[in-house]
């Protein structure tokens, strides 16, 4: 074992919390790395010295204190009935969620091969024949020579007439 | 001697001595949980004041066969997480609490020593963060395990360790600067 992973675990082995077979490992680094069993102790001399003052610094409630504190929970709130959300709140969802809505925005910004040619231009109709946006007519009288042209749109309704 | 899903019972029937029975012997070690998250008796007792009634208010939906500590205890650790990220003074109040702990100690012999240990517990635990904070908290001084430590945070057996890893980490490079200074003093 290396001293750097010793040195990254000495934390929680000062506290008993690694399981046996890293307990062991790392125990039997110590016994041949000086460097590491001093930081070894270090931590055991903290981890002592902290429990100790936490033992020692209790704090407790006064019995007037801790009873005004049972009745304003007594008479604060009525209990309520049972409530338990059948589906939990869960970070995943909202990350598929994003996934998927990222996905459905990028087919219509970035428009990938699917909806263009082999040019690289948008596919228009099946067949690859543009459909005509309007149409127009023209007529011309043979005595007087005046020519009138009509523009309809696709559905055939009159857009314009010169 | 009644059993705690008894109390429970009784107190969802309205008995309100058996909810007071059922919290009383959790009083002390909630509120110096709530004392070490917050740095501050004052804060603490107001965050226990509302976990208490979050616990009156849900105690329907305790279930039975879990430990009414752990649930107790994460009520009152989402509670604390609640109230720092409401106020966002998780710093200010530490260095408050420095400043009382200083100025506290002037007093009997006996709460300038019980006034040190606070400062000097607050002094290690300054740059913890608040899940490792719970980590350490739950783990070295309520002595949870690690898996009933990550069942209270609601995270990995994993994740508890690497809060409780750093967490010491932390508290050491206090502590020896705590040691350095009382020796430069000497």
């Amino acid at each position: 074992v290396k001293c750097k992973k010793v040195c990254r675990l000495l934390p929680l082995l000062a506290g008993s919390d690694l399981p046996d077979r890293k307990n062991r490992e790392i125990k039997a680094h110590l016994q041949i790395c000086p460097h590491c069993q001093r930081e070894y102790e270090s931590y055991l001399l903290s981890f002592q010295k902290t429990k100790e003052w936490l033992e020692r610094g209790q704090e407790d409630w006064q019995e007037e204190e801790w009873q005004g504190l049972i009745q304003k929970a007594l008479q604060g709130e009525e209990l309520v009935p049972s409530f338990r959300p059948r589906m939990r709140f869960k970070r995943a969802w909202v990350y598929a969620l994003m996934a998927s809505a990222a996905v459905i925005l990028s087919l219509f910004i970035l428009r990938p091969s699917i909806f263009r040619d082999k040019t690289g231009r948008e596919a228009k109709e099946a067949g690859g024949v543009p459909q005509q946006e309007s149409i127009s007519v023209t007529i011309v009288s043979q005595e007087t020579g005046l020519k009138i042209v009509w523009f309809f749109n696709k559905n055939f309704e009159l857009k314009e007439e010169r | 001697m009644k059993s705690e899903e008894e109390l429970v019972e009784e107190a969802l029937n309205g008995n309100h001595a058996s909810f007071e029975l059922l919290l009383r012997p959790y009083g002390q070690g909630l509120l110096n949980m709530a004392v070490r998250i917050t740095g501050n008796t004052e804060d603490a007792k107001e965050i226990c004041q509302e976990a208490i009634i979050k616990v009156y208010k849900y105690l329907k939906n305790f279930r039975k066969g879990q430990s009414f500590r752990n649930w107790l205890l994460k009520i009152l650790v989402n509670s604390s997480y609640d109230f720092l990220r409401q106020r966002k003074r998780a710093i200010k109040i530490i260095e408050s609490q420095k400043n009382a702990g200083q100025s506290r100690g002037s007093a009997v012999e006996e709460k300038f020593l019980q006034s040190e240990i606070r400062e000097k517990i607050q002094v290690c635990l300054q740059d913890l963060t608040p899940k490792e904070k719970s980590a350490f908290l739950l783990r070295d001084q309520e002595g949870y395990s690690i898996q009933e430590t990550s069942e209270v945070l609601g995270c990995s057996p994993g994740s508890v360790r690497v809060h409780l890893s750093r967490a010491r980490r932390k508290i050491r490079r206090r502590f020896e600067e705590i040691y350095e200074n009382k020796e430069a003093r000497a």
